[in-house]
């Protein structure tokens, strides 16, 4: 029983942080919001390129064959350097679903090379109970992919789709003309299910994460009653509790990385429960901390703090919302006895 | 990363399973810790004669020679088997092993571990509790001896203890957690007056402990003096984390049998109060993994001593939140299950208070993790 990252997994992290700082440099994330899309598409082929994309595709159709727990790692850079790309939604999610509740090899392998997909939800954002009506993470063109009434994946076209004014700027979701889907119940779209959820509480940990860099750096440098609000205990606790959150929910997103792959269908979603609920609180508290601690500036549209909470709010709802793990787990504890 | 049992492991677990089905009572534990202390003891030494005490320690003080992932093993086939309470040894072994002398390792260590011979710990005082720095028990070198006088406070298990690991200043001209040295005081030295704290359950699980003009031998100093700063963090080091304690497999009980209870009350369960049972589940979940990152980690010798803070926090928070999801789902009035759950809530708030209270893991992270300034 190992449970660190391998060196090549930290390598890994340290090349994604790297690509990142550059591509991200400057506020970039921020003055992409009105950049028709360009930064994401540049982030985005950036990843195919570096095979980063494709990481949950096996070699044999084009893929990188990585782990979860690299895809993992990835995400969580990601995150914390607010990446606006559809990497949860499209190459951890929806690659998820290609692969274990199907395969569909072509979509896999198409999905590896670059090819827009979205996952199909339904409009509170959780797995459709009879049909989808959100593309999640939405790129212009994207095909979706679902789970058709038979449980099995399907992928489709969305024609028609448009642009939702909803919360997150960075991950645009679509609305799509209905079509007939449905939630996880074989054990192939469960085991999809539960690295959605895994990814995604990889991602909200980058963003935690992230948040905690920041407050922490303006609260060593700012000053008032002539000392760094740094050194006040109050500002010192809400960054303790800041802290706490974000080495917890690595933990379980590293132990859940490597459960979802590999340990039997029912605990794979337990443990991915875990990390999807306690990662998306504590991204949220702690996108929230962050404000606090920064003060005015946290509010306005010059910084980025509102964008991690966007962002964190998004993938904290995203495949079933802040509920389904929460009532997963209570059914598995109540069936213990 | 790869959370498989290796075939040693798998092994060890194998063997575990075995003897845990052959030796955990059937009979649930008592509430009460007059009533239990006899099992707890009972087990424990039974634990120790099966092998399953001190894993990481060398065979020749006692322990198993094995490394730091079969004490998670342990952990969770304690907990997967519904085994009564085990006793928390390891944090007071840890500094007798790596700082007692080679004849102190042979006479103390070996009964220690095999809770043949109890030991508490005597770092509180009334005026130190979280700054236990500013310390007022005094030592004084007297020929051979040493002479201790002051007044201990909250020692766990002092009533039931043969032993009493103290820190006393030897130093009174350093200030602070400087001029602190350890000693091994037997609790039945003339001189030593210990008096139970009744808890608010009833409970006589603390002491205190009145020193006056105790004596005890220069052998029974641990370390050198000065070394006392130095035992406390190794100590508090270890008693941070769930696996040290052994609260992994008593909260992995907890929420087995939070759900029985639940279900033989046959309340409907509305979604909000499923949601908090959902968090709780959650939380244990992410502390099972903490703990393996924790042992992991410090197998490959990276932590330094801050990070403990995490796991002292993380392990209050799922004790506080397991149990107060307990009052909102025991409803039933007419049912067995309020009065030992209040307890157990209760417990639960003690637990941001000891071993440094939550607002200094606070402090810890803030200052030594963070580098925010003091």
């Amino acid at each position: 029983m190992r449970f660190a990252l391998t060196d090549d997994q930290l390598a890994l992290g340290s090349v994604v942080n790297d690509v990142c700082a550059q591509l991200f440099a400057d506020g970039a994330v921020r003055e992409a919001r009105d950049d028709g899309g360009a930064l994401r598409a540049k982030a985005w082929s950036t990843l195919v390129e570096l095979d980063l994309v494709g990481l949950l595709v096996p070699e044999e159709l084009g893929g990188a064959g990585g782990s979860v727990t690299d895809a993992c790692v990835v995400a969580e850079v990601l995150g914390k350097h607010l990446a606006p790309v559809p990497y949860v939604g499209t190459a951890i999610a929806a690659a998820a679903m290609l692969r274990y509740a199907g395969p569909e090899q072509d979509a896999l392998s198409g999905l590896a090379r670059g090819e827009a997909f979205s996952v199909l939800l339904g409009r509170h954002l959780e797995e459709p109970a009879a049909e989808a009506q959100v593309a999640f993470d939405w790129t212009d063109g994207a095909r979706g992919v679902l789970l058709d009434p038979d449980g099995r994946v399907r992928v489709v076209d969305l024609p028609g789709t448009t642009l939702l004014d909803d919360i997150d700027p960075l991950h645009p979701l679509g609305r799509i003309r209905p079509v007939p889907a449905i939630g996880a119940l074989e054990d192939g779209a469960r085991r999809a299910r539960a690295i959605a959820w895994t990814g995604a509480a990889a991602l909200l940990t980058g963003l935690a994460a992230g948040a905690l860099d920041q407050a922490v750096e303006y609260a060593r440098q700012r000053e008032q009653y002539g000392r760094p609000i740094g050194s006040f205990q109050a500002v010192q606790h809400l960054c303790a509790d800041m802290l706490v959150d974000v080495e917890t929910s690595r933990s379980i997103v590293h132990g859940a990385s490597w459960t979802v792959q590999h340990a039997p269908v029912e605990e794979a979603e337990r443990v991915a429960s875990a990390a999807k609920s306690h990662a998306g609180a504590a991204a949220v508290r702690t996108c929230e901390s962050a404000i606090q601690v920064l003060g005015g500036i946290g509010v306005t549209l010059e910084h980025d703090a509102h964008l991690r909470l966007r962002t964190a709010h998004l993938h904290q709802a995203a495949f079933g919302g802040a509920d389904a793990p929460l009532l997963l787990l209570a059914a598995r504890a109540l069936e213990r006895t | 990363m790869d959370l498989r049992d290796s075939p040693e492991e798998a092994r060890f677990r194998a063997r575990l399973r075995t003897w845990l089905a052959e030796n955990v009572p059937d009979e649930p534990e008592p509430t009460r810790l007059a009533d239990r202390w006899p099992l707890t003891l009972d087990f424990q030494r039974r634990l120790y004669q099966g092998g399953w005490v001190a894993l990481t320690y060398p065979v020749e003080v006692g322990g198993q020679g094995l490394g730091v992932m079969e004490e998670a093993i342990l952990s969770e086939e304690l907990g997967r088997a519904n085994a009564p309470t085990v006793l928390p040894l390891s944090h007071l072994a840890r500094p007798l092993y790596t700082l007692g002398t080679e004849e102190q390792k042979r006479r103390y260590l070996p009964a220690l571990l095999a809770a043949t011979e109890i030991w508490c710990q005597g770092f509180s005082e009334p005026m130190a509790g979280s700054d236990l720095a500013s310390l007022r028990t005094r030592a004084v070198r007297e020929g051979d001896e040493w002479v201790l006088s002051g007044h201990k406070i909250w020692t766990s298990y002092g009533v039931f203890s043969d032993y009493c690991l103290l820190l006393a200043r030897t130093d009174p001209g350093e200030k602070a957690h400087r001029g602190i040295s350890a000693f091994i005081v037997p609790l039945d030295s003339p001189g030593v007056t210990v008096r139970a704290i009744v808890l608010a359950n009833g409970d006589e699980e603390f002491a205190e402990v009145y020193l006056d003009d105790v004596r005890v031998p220069h052998d029974n100093l641990l370390g050198r003096p000065g070394d006392g700063w130095q035992v406390a963090m190794e100590v508090i080091n270890h008693e941070r984390g769930a696996v040290d304690t052994g609260y992994l497999p008593k909260f992995d009980r907890y929420l087995t049998e939070l759900a029985a209870a639940v279900k033989e009350q046959q309340t409907p369960v509305d979604r909000a109060t499923l949601r908090a049972l959902g968090e709780a589940a959650a939380s244990l979940e992410v502390l099972r993994m903490h703990c393996l990152r924790t042992l992991s980690d410090r197998a490959s010798g990276v932590l330094s001593g801050p990070e403990s803070s995490v796991d002292k926090l993380l392990m209050t928070a799922v004790e506080q939140k397991l149990t107060q999801v307990s009052m909102a789902l025991l409803t039933d009035t007419t049912g067995a299950h309020r009065a030992r759950w209040f307890d157990r809530y209760l417990y639960g708030r003690a637990a941001s208070i000891y071993g440094g209270s939550s607002q200094i893991q606070r402090n810890i992270l803030a200052q030594r993790r963070l580098g925010l300034p003091r």
